[in-house]
């Protein structure tokens, strides 16, 4: 993080840096070199924005790692069950018709949309026609992956996809946007403020804090929803509570950096080989922890690589993430989630 | 008195009666074995009892009947025919879920559930392998950590379904034993199906036979393990013999 605040566009002294950052802290009091405009850079631009990557990197890793709990499905990740989808329709529909109330409309319609998105796609999923209970001892999958959260991952596809038709649709009808609407599609952290990180913090708090608590009871859930009913616990409630609080973090990371796809699926399954366990006790702190870092990283290369341009940090997620995921896939041994 | 009363108990799935008005009793420290045809309803009696389907009628462990999903879990250990393992889970994780039960909802295990875990490790002798993920035991190695993760459960009733299912002749009767070896010293009550008649007999201190979701017959091995009644419940060829080691049921090959 320290050097991420060092490296950018606009060049800053490390030393001088650093006393600044340390001239912050409580009680430490370091005469600093840096010049006013400098410090305006320091902690009005990059600050925030290492910060607000921080938080958007480790609540979708945490969303990832949750979901894939919940439905036993490590292909799983944070954007799930109508999520991104929900929040691109939301994002460009504020884009394309709330262009007047300026760009405050956008994170908000995003997040309403990620968990309206969600929302639909759980009801479908979990109103539907209740699955067959099927021959006793067999009505769930050899895996263990029970006919209901199968119905619920296939509901959230549906329901992705109709909701990125409706995004196509209004994009299409307002063609002066789609560069905006583009750009916000492959995400960014550029203009991150210290506004953006103190309104998400309540539900990022909230959301992760409730993930976190159920790592025992995914742990029980790993063997399925009947033996855990046996186990005492209520496989549909804890569902529906960690269900609700990934949305929730989903929803919280997108509203603030719009889609970075790819976090919430590799960092939670890095963070398993590396750790050489599944049990959501560990892999859910962790994944909060490195995908902090990883986004961070990714951001750090996003804006300095071809400074002063910037890459989506979409891409960079993806072209760090792939070969770095490719690798510790290679070297380290399976696990199963 | 009976650990397990089961009153006038009915299933319906898909709106097809599976079970009709079944009365039944489990004497408390007793192993009564289900046996029956396939689709006799032998697993979903054990499903039902162990609160995973909806039924009507009665289930009263002691004398109190129990809806609470977690209070069954303290006292009814339910061993599926082939239980989910989670493959890279360390035996000694696993056998620590049964503690689930007694750890309150946002809590984790304590000492007590520690100990409790580490007693069924000792208990079911797989200490050497406590540490091995899931995926790498045998199909021996597996059943015991099953039944180590039952056991820690500290329940009242144990119920297997089809526990031999799967395991050499051999791995067979050291799993049966080692279930009344439990049974024995830990005054657990068995509540079991098992396919196998002569080994049903051999085992169990009481046999339901089950046919078409009734109880077709219920008493001693001698009593229930006729060659006519064999014949016209399993459409089967079979001689039965009882002698010293029980009663031996054998199957014949027509026209030979």
């Amino acid at each position: 993080m320290l050097v991420s605040a060092l490296l950018g566009a606009a060049d800053l002294n490390p030393l001088a840096t650093v006393t600044a950052l340390a001239d912050r802290i409580p009680f430490v009091h370091l005469p600093s070199r840096l010049s006013s405009l400098d410090r305006a850079v320091l902690f009005q631009i990059r600050l925030p924005r290492i910060v607000l990557g921080a938080m958007v990197g480790g609540l979708l890793s945490v969303a990832g790692a949750g979901y894939q709990g919940v439905f036993r499905n490590p292909l799983v990740d944070s954007g799930m069950l109508g999520a991104s989808a929900g929040a691109g329709l939301g994002a460009t529909i504020a884009i394309a018709y709330l262009g007047s109330l300026g760009t405050a409309a956008v994170p908000v319609a995003a997040f309403a949309g990620s968990l309206a998105g969600v929302a639909v796609a759980y009801l479908s999923g979990a109103l539907g026609r209740p699955g067959r209970p099927g021959r006793p001892g067999r009505s769930s999958g050899p895996g263990g992956s029970g006919s209901g959260t199968a119905t619920l991952l296939l509901a959230g596809v549906a329901v992705s996809m109709f909701l990125t038709a409706m995004q196509t649709y209004v994009q299409q009808r307002a063609t002066a946007d789609l560069q905006q609407v583009y750009s916000w599609l492959l995400g960014s952290l550029s203009g991150a403020t210290w506004q953006d990180a103190l309104e998400i913090l309540p539900y990022s708090a909230v959301s992760v804090a409730i993930v976190l608590l159920h790592g025992r009871q995914l742990d029980v859930l790993s063997v399925g929803d009947e033996e855990a009913r046996t186990l005492g616990i209520h496989p549909g409630r804890t569902r529906l509570i960690v269900v609700a609080a990934c949305a929730l973090a989903a929803a919280s990371a997108v509203a603030v950096s719009g889609l970075i796809g790819f976090v919430g699926i590799v960092v939670p399954h890095i963070v398993r080989r590396l750790a050489g366990t599944t049990s959501y006790r560990v892999v859910l702190p962790l994944s909060l922890l490195a995908g902090a870092g990883f986004l961070v990283l990714a951001d750090t290369l996003a804006r300095t690589v071809l400074s002063p341009a910037e890459l989506p940090i979409g891409v960079v997620t993806a072209l760090v993430g792939s070969p770095v995921f490719v690798w510790v896939l290679r070297s380290t041994r399976a696990i199963r989630t | 008195m009976s650990a397990v009363t089961i009153k006038d108990l009915a299933v319906r799935l898909d709106g097809t009666e599976i079970l009709h008005n079944v009365d039944c009793q489990v004497a408390d420290g007793g192993w009564l074995a289900l046996i029956g045809p396939n689709g006799a309803g032998k697993t979903t009696l054990l499903r039902a009892v162990a609160g995973l389907l909806p039924y009507r009628g009665k289930v009263l462990l002691g004398d109190t009947e129990l809806r609470a999903v977690n209070a069954r879990a303290r006292l009814i250990a339910y061993v599926p025919q082939e239980p989910v393992l989670p493959p890279d889970m360390t035996v000694h994780e696993y056998v620590l879920l049964g503690r689930t039960p007694y750890v309150s909802y946002l809590g984790g295990p304590g000492r007590t559930d520690r100990a409790a875990a580490a007693l069924a490790i000792q208990r079911l002798s797989i200490d050497e392998f406590a540490d091995r993920r899931l995926a790498s035991l045998s199909g021996g190695e597996r059943k015991r950590a099953v039944l180590a993760r039952a056991l820690a459960q500290e329940p009242d009733v144990l119920m297997l379904d089809e526990p031999t299912a799967s395991l050499d002749i051999g791995h067979q009767q050291q799993v049966l034993d080692l279930v009344d070896e439990l049974r024995q010293t830990s005054g657990l009550t068995v509540l079991s199906t098992l396919h196998d008649l002569t080994t049903a007999g051999q085992y169990a201190s009481h046999l339901v036979l089950l046919h078409e979701g009734r109880i077709e017959a219920s008493g001693s091995a001698r009593a229930v393990l006729t060659e006519e009644r064999i014949a016209r419940v399993y459409a089967a060829h079979v001689e039965v013999r009882t002698d010293a080691a029980g009663t031996i049921v054998t199957p014949v090959r027509k026209n030979q």
